[in-house]
């Protein structure tokens, strides 16, 4: 199951590097890119290390039936998180992520530290773009060692191609921020967090399950059977919590018209 | 203590999601030798989705 490894990491990846990237770039145009590439560089690197001392003390030390239960609870809890936000923002219970909001407020917050040599290295710029980028990077980090780690048999191979699936999000990140130069706000950010959570919960289900003796009927064939039942349950929940939203959205109305 | 509610945060960040997939292991873990396999599944699916339920619903309660 490859596909099980990469597209999980490649979408969880893809949201979390525009969050990143939207903050590497405030710290480029507001302080200068030096600083911020920099920084983002040694967040990468962190991040590469993490990734090989977890991932390697897995592959080596747990055998793959504990891992799979172990796991598959962590992703469930995981996941649950996710979903649970997406829902919330579906209902209208929770704001939509704003990149661009996000983007003017911390341009406002660096420019507000007042005037910086565009030329020169900068700690600060430094350490905040270092900061967003390996707090985005290490969910990243957390599905790459899980999804590669339990997805296939050869424990090694998983996790190299659960880091392609990453890489290739990071990649088309990138070039996507170069080519806008701006907070990527056309990437549909929470219908991606929905897919990342319901396939989290999906395969944390799964293994879960496996780890607790259930048998799936149809063996691995049955991961189509969860999403389905995941996403029908995701859809009752966004209509019984529609109008909570809509009603919280009034609320919110006639307070700001009172002011 | 601040370093394990970060843990927390990170890992799952609700108490009902935590104590509901608890109780469903636990649950399995009790009814598995005594029950027909497709109801182990059931109560798996139900305990799951009713975590996720249940902590959907202290947000509209707040």
């Amino acid at each position: 199951m490859v596909w099980s490894s990469i597209l999980p990491s490649f979408l969880a990846s893809m949201v979390e590097f525009v969050e990143a990237l939207t903050i590497v770039l405030v710290v480029g145009v507001t302080i200068n890119w030096k600083s911020s590439l920099l920084g983002a560089g040694a967040a990468a690197l962190t991040l590469a290390v993490l990734v090989a001392i977890f991932g390697s003390t897995l592959v080596l030390f747990i055998p793959i039936e504990v891992l799979r239960l172990a796991i598959g609870i962590i992703l469930i809890l995981f996941g649950l998180q996710w979903l649970k936000k997406a829902l919330l923002r579906y209902s209208g219970l929770k704001a939509m992520h704003d990149e661009a909001a996000i983007y003017e407020e911390e341009m406002r917050q660096l420019r507000a530290h007042g005037k910086i040599d565009p030329g020169k290295f900068n700690g600060f710029g430094f350490l905040t773009s270092y900061k967003s980028v390996l707090l985005e990077g290490l969910e990243v980090a957390f599905i790459v060692i899980t999804f590669g780690s339990t997805a296939s048999t050869d424990k090694f191979s998983g996790i190299w191609t659960a880091s392609v699936g990453a890489s290739l999000a990071l990649l088309i990140v990138v070039i996507l921020g170069l080519v806008i130069r701006g907070p990527l706000t056309k990437i549909p950010e929470n219908a991606l967090k929905f897919s990342v959570g319901i396939m989290l919960v999906t395969f944390g289900t799964f293994w879960a399950g496996e780890g607790l003796g259930i048998q799936w009927p149809y063996a691995d064939l049955f991961l189509f059977a969860l999403i389905t039942f995941f996403l029908a349950l995701s859809a009752i929940v966004v209509n019984w919590l529609k109008p909570y939203g809509i009603r919280q959205r009034k609320l919110a109305g006639q307070g700001g018209s009172a002011r | 203590m601040n370093i394990f509610k970060k843990v927390f945060d990170f890992f799952c960040g609700d108490w009902r999601i935590f104590w509901g997939i608890a109780l469903t292991i636990v649950l399995i873990e009790l009814v598995k030798g005594w029950v027909v396999p497709t109801l182990v599944l059931v109560i798996f699916l139900l305990g799951i989705s009713l975590s996720l339920v249940f902590s959907l619903r202290r947000e509209i309660t707040k």
